[in-house]
């Protein structure tokens, strides 16, 4: 198996006494596309901080391909989006990326070179010329991901890279982000509090109170921690209670309709055999990323209380 | 390194309010300067031509020694804003090392200041070479190498002061109070030699002070040479200590190289409580949690609205101090360096011949009760006449003028004092009118006098610390406060046309009285 993009190991940070992360240990494959999940608080940026070297770890560790991340040597393989614009106002998109790009050793043609290429990858060259603070939401966001890959990083850290933008906006980084990863085969790691984001990732990761609430693909979490759901919508709703009631199988009503928890997808096949002849319609839903998000969350808020 | 001073360079060189900003004291100050305080220093001077290029030189040099002061606060805005904005994590995630990134600032700062300064030196090259100013171009060059020095010793402070403050805010509301005190500190808003005592030690502790002052001797001496050219090495020693060419300190006087000994230590001292504050504030930037986001957005835009608030607040208060500083150094000086005709103080002496009559002339207006009463002439014979104002029949309540004229049987120095008073009254008097007159030798006597002999050029004994001055053509006065230049000693003889002729200074005290005696006695 080859290095891993990021090796964290029983990581700790606390603030005031407080863990903020408390003893996480993950890997992320090269070449995939992670995401990191949590409701605020959760720890998912001082995660990211110590990834970037940006803080100091009280124990544990983090290895970035294989160099710890305390050394900053690991800082040339990754480029960072951060969730606030953290590029200067009064520069044009080109002199942010170039300032930043000689601020990893680039100078020159190559400077040049570099900066030329992420214009063209995030499809920023209408703008480059432009001030950054004449730009809109997403022209800085698409500037922001070229400033983080103008020194050609191995993984690509993107902090919540979506929030405040408009669906169009949000879309078109999402390409980006999605092209760059499996065209290019960038790692990326990725914070997101949208779900459909999260679908798109090949892991993921969701922290909570400063540990590892659950982990695996999309398919695996919905499965493990969510129902798919029968909806019913009966035309005699007395003679469906009846028979659901007499069959021994849990319900709820809300406005005339019924909705059956299923323990798998195939159980709806006999309920609805034996029903056949009281419902108008009916619809098999299956359980959403976002169900499971809430069901891990909940989970843990109930554990809490 | 350089990347990152390049980057603070150009976010500082694209934001016009920031540089305005940080011209600002240096702005205020010429301003102040050409609304009041050049002509009120000029007229100081009165005898003096050329007194107004040595005063433009004087203030530009003072300038120079602000100017990366401000600059570099200026500058190092960028760097609070960046930490509290959270921008200082996108250049901590380079692999440049801390201390890089720390000299990035400092670099960027300087050469800021550095810049900045050259502008200033430039623009005011053209004026005082397009006014004709005297200038030594072995002194503007080593005015333009002592900028080095002089711009790293402000960043040195500034960025110390900016690693202990931390916060945006507070450096803002440092930089307002820097911007507003250092044309004081410094001795551009009013000369040193017009402050009081405690003030002036703090002055001399501010190493900015040492850097005008520098900047002052590289610039402006030739110009200073060239107005007191021939002048009395005293009054040459007080105006460059009042004027903050020569500073001293609890009775030490500072030459350039203790100056710039001074700057050197004071701005050591300070990079070594920046590696304090580094390490005893270091605090690790993290990526904001979403929780803090709002509220950081909140007190970003806060602070936003505040630098603007805040430097409109700073702009009138620049403006309020240095003009409240202006009119106290006018009626500071007002008085004492401007003689005029009326109320003239005593330390002015008015100077006539013997025999001859001096007039006094005060405005008076007697039907108010208050008239002139000479309460001091001794030696003197004082007469005097009221003359009343021109005004139209039947008015009444009309002033005038009390003429008194003064004379004097034999030569020396008087003393003349009236009050303007109602006789019957016991209270102080409203106003009090203090004159010294001398009366001299005439000149006719001294040209005919018992010199006559065989000596074409007739010679004078000079006594201890006396003065030959001469305001009458031909008449000798003896300005007792000043020694004789070119090392001449009590008792010594001068042929009378090798007397250097001197303009006296506004303040001077003069005695006239001739120290007779044969002429003929008193050739080497």
């Amino acid at each position: 198996m080859s290095t891993p993009a990021i090796s964290v190991r029983d990581l700790t940070k606390s603030y005031d006494g407080r863990a903020v992360v408390d003893s996480i240990s993950f890997d992320v494959e090269e070449g995939s596309f992670f995401a990191l999940l949590g409701p605020n608080g959760a720890g998912k940026s001082t995660t990211i901080s110590a990834i970037c070297s940006l803080i100091d770890p009280d124990s544990g560790s983090v290895s970035i391909f294989g160099k710890d991340a305390a050394e900053r040597g690991s800082l040339m393989d990754i480029g960072v989006v951060f969730q606030a614009s953290m590029l200067d106002d009064r520069l044009t998109v080109r002199e942010n990326i170039e300032v930043r790009g000689s601020m990893y050793g680039l100078s020159g043609k190559d400077l040049d070179e570099a900066v030329d290429r992420v214009l063209k990858d995030v499809d920023a060259e209408s703008f480059a010329d432009l001030r950054y603070k004449k730009l809109s939401g997403g022209q800085r966001r698409r500037a922001d991901i070229a400033r983080a890959l103008v020194h050609s990083p191995r993984l690509l850290i993107l902090d919540e890279p979506t929030s405040g933008l408009d669906p169009q906006s949000r879309h078109r980084i999402w390409e980006t982000v999605l092209k760059l990863n499996k065209e290019d085969g960038l790692t990326v790691l990725l914070t997101t509090h949208y779900m459909e984001e999260a679908e798109e990732a090949d892991d993921i990761l969701i922290v909570e109170g400063g540990r590892i609430a659950a982990r695996g693909t999309p398919v695996e979490l919905r499965e493990s921690y969510c129902r798919d759901v029968l909806i019913l919508h009966p035309a005699d709703e007395g003679a469906v209670i009846a028979e659901l009631d007499s069959a021994g199988i849990a319900y709820t009503t809300d406005a005339g309709i019924v909705r059956v928890e299923l323990g798998s997808t195939l159980d709806s096949v006999d309920i609805l055999e034996r029903l056949r002849g009281t419902l108008v319609s009916f619809e098999v839903r299956m359980g959403t990323l976002d169900e499971a998000f809430l069901g891990i969350i909940g989970r843990d808020e109930e554990r809490i209380r | 390194m350089m990347a990152l001073a390049k980057r603070n360079v150009l976010v500082f060189a694209r934001d016009r309010m920031a540089i305005i900003f940080s011209m600002m004291a240096a702005i205020i100050v010429i301003l102040l300067y050409l609304m009041f305080l050049r002509d009120t220093l000029i007229s100081s001077y009165p005898d003096l031509p050329g007194m107004g290029q040595l005063m433009d030189v004087w203030v530009m040099s003072g300038i120079l020694g602000i100017v990366p002061v401000t600059a570099s606060a200026g500058s190092l805005q960028t760097m609070t804003f960046d930490k509290d904005t959270g921008r200082i994590s996108d250049v901590m995630v380079t692999p440049m090392k801390r201390s890089q990134i720390s000299g990035g600032y400092i670099l960027g700062s300087f050469a800021i200041g550095l810049i900045m300064s050259t502008v200033t030196f430039a623009v005011s090259m053209l004026y005082l070479a397009a006014t004709g100013c005297p200038l030594d171009v072995a002194g503007c060059l080593l005015a333009m190498v002592l900028m080095v020095p002089s711009a790293l010793s402000g960043t040195v402070i500034i960025f110390t002061a900016a690693a202990w403050i931390g916060s945006p805010s507070a450096f803002s509301a440092f930089y307002i109070i820097v911007s507003i005190l250092i044309g004081f500190l410094t001795g551009i808003y009013m000369p040193i030699g017009t402050m009081s005592g405690g003030m002036q030690t703090v002055a001399a502790l501010v190493p900015a002070t040492h850097l005008s002052s520098l900047f002052r001797r590289t610039m402006a001496d030739a110009s200073l040479d060239s107005v007191f050219d021939g002048a009395p090495a005293e009054q040459v020693a007080e105006f460059r200590s009042d004027m903050g060419f020569d500073l001293s300190l609890g009775g030490f006087v500072f030459d350039p190289l203790t100056s710039l000994l001074y700057v050197a230590g004071v701005t050591l001292v300070f990079f070594l409580l920046s590696i304090l504050a580094l390490k005893y504030r270091k605090r690790c930037p993290s990526i904001r949690s979403e929780r803090d986001d709002a509220l950081f957005k909140y007190a970003h835009a806060g602070f936003r609205s505040m630098s603007q608030t805040g430097l409109l607040i700073a702009l009138v208060a620049v403006i309020a101090v240095g003009a409240a500083a202006a009119a106290a150094f006018v009626m500071y000086d007002g008085g004492s360096m401007e003689s005029s005709e009326e109320t003239a103080p005593i330390t002015e002496a008015t100077v006539g011949d013997v025999m001859e009559a001096q007039t006094i002339e005060l405005k008076s207006n007697p039907t108010t009760g208050y008239d002139w009463v000479v309460v001091s002439s001794e030696g003197l014979i004082v007469e005097s006449e009221y003359i009343p104002d021109k005004c139209d029949p039947g008015i009444c309540g009309c002033g005038g003028t009390k003429v008194f004229r003064i004379s004097a049987d034999s030569p020396g120095t008087y003393h003349f004092k009236a009050e303007y008073k109602r006789s019957w009254e016991t209270c102080d008097p409203i106003e009090v009118f203090e004159q010294d007159l001398v009366f001299s030798q005439r000149a006719e006597e001294f040209r005919t006098g018992p010199a006559e002999g065989q000596l074409p050029i007739p010679a004078v004994e000079v006594a201890r610390g006396l003065r030959l001055d001469e305001f009458d053509p031909g008449i000798l006065h003896i300005h007792q406060r000043e020694e004789l230049r070119s090392g001449h000693a009590e008792g010594d003889v001068l042929p009378f046309e090798s007397i250097p002729y001197v303009v006296a200074g506004a303040r001077a005290l003069l005695h006239g009285y001739y120290r007779g005696g044969d002429p003929a006695d008193h050739v080497p």
